[in-house]
């Protein structure tokens, strides 16, 4: 018998066929990479304080120069690469889980649940996402864990709506009504039936969403209140920039380059994700 | 009927503005003086007093629910405290901050969908043009811009490199001395990086969403109807497929000031613009509770109700909507 996890296997095949989606793919994974292997590229320390070296060009004996403090830039920003992919990673998969669930809940249930959830999401949906963003981070106090907890709890509202509708729209075909008529639980049918067959619009929103959870991570970080010093991220490398930006350009624009980078990669993946979920329901899966 | 769908749709904000009270209450209420004091307690910049005042700001020593209704009372009649920094009443703090807020995205959102609605128009009419394609190039990267990284390098070019713009605040020194059109001038003047910063990712996603709706428009029958009685391209582009490509766009500028109030804190705070994105900021930055959810307040009356009068506006203006 076919193992169920493979039902959460979404069939990709065709999908690197495009060649916008082969690109992006190869220059995320060489993005990756370069953070992982950081401890081994990176030229020095990257909290290796050298003050009689402080504010020098790109070129003088270090790639892109140093900071106020002395600092590589070039170390700092390989460093920084891993925390600043990884937190936008870690925290668009718990806003993916969380909205997942809540979304096969409201729709499966129905009745209050949804009602209860539907109305969370409004509310959720009518205060600015920054200020809320904000107030909790002040309330956790900042640092990396906190940023993706904050992250996932204000983001997750959009890819519940999606499963929600997703939900609505299986509940009531032949292949759910045939298994709940053999018996299967509740939660037997939501994970085994709806879900795996609820995920197409998820992997569209997860993919654009680490755009968003980056640029949120980074924007924080730079205000000052995501990722905090020693610690780099490439939003408080460019915060270190700004206070430089007179003398030493090379401070605020590597960093802002790297970010300008991530997100069309990241954003390109998005666009082949979706234009391949869009040619496989024109083909008649979701019809 | 457009009385009766009006007032259906201003009972649907009440359950709305109860939620985002429950939400705002629930936020302070974690705030010092309850489960998380242990982790404020290390903070040196929350006095003893100051978590004293707030716990009797609150009533934290009544039960919850009628510390929750005294919230209530609070919120109507938009009293949420005094700052911790000034002690000045945050009600007047926002009032201060709303005018500048308002000055920089009113404009920015005339920016946005005036320069976005016909690269929109443009890109769905002319597919596949050499002109399309760049256009579609510069709103994809417009759109992955990081905002706070545009305005440093537009603070860097323009002021820094060039020196020909001011790179921050509402109005230069001395400028109480000048006449009233200088004066204007003057904030214009200012005005510019801010705008252009906070406008700049809009453009795209304008464009991208008025493409969609025009295309989708032109496969309507009635736009076969329209050819087959002979009108050319642009006369069955501009009068026939036009009104009804804009109407979603009301919609967008409604969920549109949401995002614009959130996002203003970071351009607000790079260009030490005075308004509720920068009072967000001072406020986190100072553990300024009350003035951070007096703003979170405010900015969610205004995403309400901005959502309510575009929803009351498309109801108005499409005439296919029946109640």
């Amino acid at each position: 018998m076919r193992p169920w996890i493979l039902g959460y296997a979404t069939d990709m095949r065709g999908f690197l066929r495009s060649k916008r989606a082969r690109w992006s793919a190869l220059g995320l994974l060489f993005l990756a990479l370069l953070a992982l292997a950081a401890p081994w590229l990176a030229p020095k320390d990257p909290d290796l304080i050298d003050l009689p070296r402080r504010l020098l060009g790109p070129g003088s004996g270090s790639w892109l120069g140093t900071d106020a403090l002395g600092r590589d830039l070039a170390a700092r920003m390989l460093y920084g690469a891993r925390i600043s992919l990884g937190v936008g990673t870690l925290a668009v998969a718990m806003m993916t889980l969380i909205g997942i669930l809540m979304g096969t809940l409201a729709g499966h249930y129905r009745g209050w649940v949804d009602m209860v959830i539907t109305r969370a999401i409004d509310i959720l949906l009518c205060i600015p996402t920054f200020y809320l963003i904000l107030a909790l981070i002040v309330l956790l106090g900042p640092g990396i864990m906190n940023v993706v907890v904050v992250l996932a709890l204000t983001g997750w509202t959009e890819t519940a709506r999606l499963v929600r509708a997703e939900v609505l729209s299986l509940r009531d075909r032949e292949f759910i009504l045939s298994a709940r008529a053999a018996g299967a639980s509740s939660s037997r049918v939501m994970f085994r039936h709806l879900i795996p067959n609820a995920l197409g619009p998820v992997y569209v929103s997860a993919a654009f969403g680490v755009a968003g959870a980056i640029l949120l991570e980074t924007g924080l970080s730079f205000l000052g209140l995501g990722v905090q010093p020693p610690t780099s991220s490439w939003g408080n490398i460019l915060e270190e920039g700004r206070q430089n930006i007179s003398t030493a350009w090379w401070l605020t624009v590597f960093p802002g380059l790297a970010i300008l980078v991530t997100m069309l990669l990241v954003n390109s993946l998005g666009e082949s994700v979706r234009r391949y979920f869009d040619s496989r329901s024109l083909d008649g899966r979701h019809g | 009927m457009l009385l009766r769908y009006t007032l259906r749709r201003l009972l649907i904000t009440v359950p709305l503005l109860l939620g985002i009270s429950v939400l705002t209450f629930g936020i302070l209420h974690l705030a010092p003086g309850s489960p998380v004091q242990s982790e404020t307690a290390m903070n040196p910049r929350m006095s003893a007093e100051s978590i004293r005042t707030l716990r009797e700001l609150y009533g934290m020593d009544k039960p919850l629910h009628e510390q929750y209704l005294a919230w209530l009372r609070r919120l109507a009649h938009f009293d949420f405290g005094n700052s911790f920094k000034d002690q000045r009443p945050v009600i007047d703090k926002v009032m201060d901050a709303l005018p500048a807020t308002l000055l920089l995205n009113l404009p920015t959102l005339i920016f946005a969908f005036g320069i976005g609605i016909p690269l929109g128009i443009f890109s769905a009419a002319r597919p596949g043009t050499k002109t399309e394609k760049l256009l579609t190039g510069f709103s994809f990267i417009a759109w992955s811009m990081p905002a706070f990284w545009l305005a440093l390098m537009l603070q860097l070019l323009g002021g820094v490199w060039l020196g020909i713009l001011p790179i921050s605040g509402f109005s230069s020194m001395g400028s109480l001395d000048l006449g009233i059109w200088q004066k204007g001038l003057d904030i214009g003047w200012h005005l510019v990086l801010p705008l252009v910063v906070s406008s700049f990712g809009s453009w795209a996603v304008v464009s991208r969403y008025m493409r969609n709706s025009v295309v989708e428009t032109l496969g309507q029958d009635y736009i076969r109807t329209a050819y087959a009685k002979g009108l050319d391209d642009r006369q069955v582009l501009l009068r026939h497929a036009m009104p009804n490509a804009l109407l979603p766009q009301i919609t967008q500028v409604g969920l549109a000031i949401g995002g614009l109030i959130g996002g203003s804190v970071i351009v607000e705070t790079i260009f030490a613009w005075p308004g509720m994105g920068r009072l967000a900021w001072e406020a986190a930055t100072g553990y300024d509770y009350p003035v951070l959810m007096g703003v979170a307040f405010m900015g969610a009356i205004l995403t309400v109700f901005g959502n309510l009068a575009a929803d009351l506006a498309y109801a108005a203006l499409d005439p296919r909507i029946r109640y």
